[in-house]
């Protein structure tokens, strides 16, 4: 996996501590340097620290004439309506659901992907099957929405057709809150599984081919050499993405399900970003829905943390 | 790789080889269908006896008749190439000129600020804070509120620098002991080693451009400023969404024409599908030089 651009051009500088004159004399000489740095710096203080000034409505009564800092104070007020609020809790469960549902399948099948892939022999059916499957990486989710509406109409789409076909009745799948959450996780690895599949590959790519001639003069058939190298190969790549999908356990992919879904499905479908979309943009309850969207991000937060944590453990055991 | 292949090697082959084949089919499918409705006339769609057919029962090409001569969807096309075009000039310019800045660590206060980007990956105001600061500086109904908002993300500027590392330093020490200044020295020896990943960051920001659609929804409501895919979530969900809430399997045909619908999908889809073929290679570097320092 090691690309040229991994290895850094001098060995990680050591920090030494500059007095205030030395750093000037620095930035003086290197003034191209900041200039250049200007545009993103001021992009980054303005649209990515300013929203995180405007948080504290959460613990305000907001009101858009006043402005985030003349409105009242109200402290707790609004998390405790949300701990309150079924409808939370809901969305919640809903979330975590979904999230992890998505986990289950759309980690292993880039893996299971890459395998298959790697034990092609013929290179332009690998390469076509390959850009093939990175088409839907490629589309938005409005059209992505739009094509599984279409593939799942009950009077035009092909599933309902072949339902029929084998003397089923069609099944108006987008208006079923039971079925809505397996659409969501079977169109979500529909699109992800080839683009995921390519960090694999380069995994596949960097083993040694003297590993594999050892292994079949050892006498070992070809599903004992995938078992034992290239399976192993991946655990590496495997935990990182695992623990970084962990991590963002709670982004459960607004554009997906934000154009999926529709109200009659709400009671599985509706998650915490969806919940604020509409709390926050439709109902102007502006407060409220900052104090769930400051909820979200805090556990999101957390979870990143504590996964950054073990991830550099498993990096220092080798991986 | 042995010549002679066992007969339970040549049965897995043959596995692989067709289960591949099948995947392929599923994910070509609902684009082919789509393809196909398009190029239908209207009444043919409804008529056909299993509509999984791969070639149209009769040709017609005024579905994409219709679609062009919607002023509506003219102007959307319009509005989507500026912001592409604009937005992902301004992307790459002030992405491509922090990442060279960001990967001089020596420098003072440049590892202070790469900190203040990775923690935006970790944490961000969130939706709601966001939408009133883009409304507080005055950005809604704004072209710009399309384009600023989003003018660098953190992740491209992380790998752009990361690409940046690899750039050995002495190349920069002995153009300057040659006596070259640092405008030169960017101009002449950085930028040109960096096309590939100006390549990335320009393609990224392109395709993220291209298929953007709720900042627009929740930052402009002037129709004169409508983006594609914001029409084409009118017309292909908001339809649906309104009849499933009195469902209906009667009813399902929506008010578009499901050729038209078929049209503005590959008229919006169409330079996409076109061209990331040629351009994938760039696209996947910047998934591995991601991959290995993410």
């Amino acid at each position: 996996m090691k690309s040229p651009a991994a290895t850094p051009a001098a060995p990680a500088p050591a920090r030494v501590r500059l007095d205030l004159g030395a750093r000037w004399r620095l930035m003086r000489r290197y003034k191209l340097i900041y200039l250049i740095l200007l545009p993103a710096a001021a992009y980054f203080v303005l649209f990515q620290y300013g929203p995180m000034y405007g948080i504290q409505i959460a613990f305000k009564d907001f009101k858009l004439l006043k402005g985030v800092w003349a409105s009242e104070w109200v402290g707790f007020e609004h998390f405790v309506t949300m701990f309150g609020a079924p409808r939370f809790w809901q969305v919640l469960r809903n979330t975590v659901v979904i999230s992890v549902l998505k986990l289950l399948f759309g980690f292993p099948a880039p893996i299971l992907f890459a395998i298959m892939l790697n034990e092609l022999v013929g290179v332009r059916f690998k390469k076509s099957v390959q850009t093939i499957s990175y088409l839907p990486h490629f589309i938005s989710w409005v059209v992505l929405a739009g094509i599984v509406y279409e593939v799942l109409s009950p009077s035009l789409g092909i599933v309902n057709q072949v339902v029929e076909a084998t003397g089923g009745r069609p099944h108006n799948f987008m208006a079923d809150s039971d079925w809505f959450v397996a659409v969501v996780v079977i169109s979500y690895v529909w699109q992800t599984f080839g683009w995921g599949s390519i960090i694999y590959l380069a995994a596949l790519a960097g083993i040694d081919p003297q590993l594999y001639e050892a292994a079949q003069i050892d006498g070992a058939s070809r599903f004992q050499r995938t078992m034992s190298i290239t399976i192993p190969s991946l655990y590496p790549v495997m935990v990182i993405v695992f623990l970084l999908r962990v991590g963002n356990l709670l982004e459960v992919g607004f554009d997906q399900i934000f154009n999926l879904q529709n109200p009659t499905i709400y009671d599985t479908g509706d998650i915490i970003e969806t919940y604020t979309y509409r709390k926050g943009i439709i109902q102007q309850d502006w407060s409220y829905a900052a104090a769930v969207g400051l909820f979200n991000n805090t556990v999101g937060l957390i979870l990143l943390l504590v996964v950054n944590r073990f991830t550099r453990v498993a990096r220092e055991f080798g991986f | 790789m042995s010549v002679l292949r066992t007969r339970g090697e040549r049965l897995f082959d043959a596995v692989n080889i067709t289960v591949l084949i099948v995947v392929s089919a599923v994910v070509v499918i609902p684009f082919w269908l789509l393809l196909v409705d398009s190029f239908s006339t209207p009444e043919s769609v409804y008529l056909r006896e299993f509509r999984a057919q791969l070639l149209p029962v009769s040709w017609s090409i005024t579905a994409y008749e219709t679609v062009l001569q919607k002023s509506a969807i003219g102007t959307a096309y319009v509005n989507t190439l500026f912001r592409t075009v604009v937005g992902t000039v301004l992307n790459t310019l002030v992405t491509i000129a922090a990442a060279y800045a960001i990967s001089k660590r020596r420098l003072p206060f440049i590892r202070a600020f790469t900190f203040l980007v990775v923690f935006t990956l970790f944490f961000n105001g969130g939706l709601i804070p966001r939408f009133l600061l883009v409304r507080s500086v005055g950005l809604l109904d704004s072209r710009w509120a399309l384009i600023w908002p989003v003018l660098v993300q953190a992740y491209t500027l992380l790998i752009a620098r990361n690409f940046m590392f690899s750039i050995p330093d002495s190349l920069e020490e002995s153009a300057y002991i040659d006596g070259a200044n640092e405008i030169t020295i960017l101009w002449r020896i950085i930028l040109p080693l960096s096309k590939p990943i100006i390549a990335t960051v320009a393609l990224w920001g392109a395709v993220m451009h291209w298929n953007a659609w709720f900042d627009a929804l929740i930052y402009v409501t002037d129709h004169g400023k409508i983006v594609l895919q914001l029409l084409l979530r009118r017309v292909l969900l908001e339809a649906q969404i309104m009849s499933m809430t009195d469902v209906d399997l009667e009813t399902d045909t929506a008010v578009t024409e499901e050729t038209v619908k078929a049209a503005l999908i590959f008229i919006s889809i169409g330079p996409i599908v076109i061209l990331y073929p040629f351009a994938q290679k760039y696209f996947i570097r910047g998934v591995l030089i991601g991959s290995v320092k993410g």
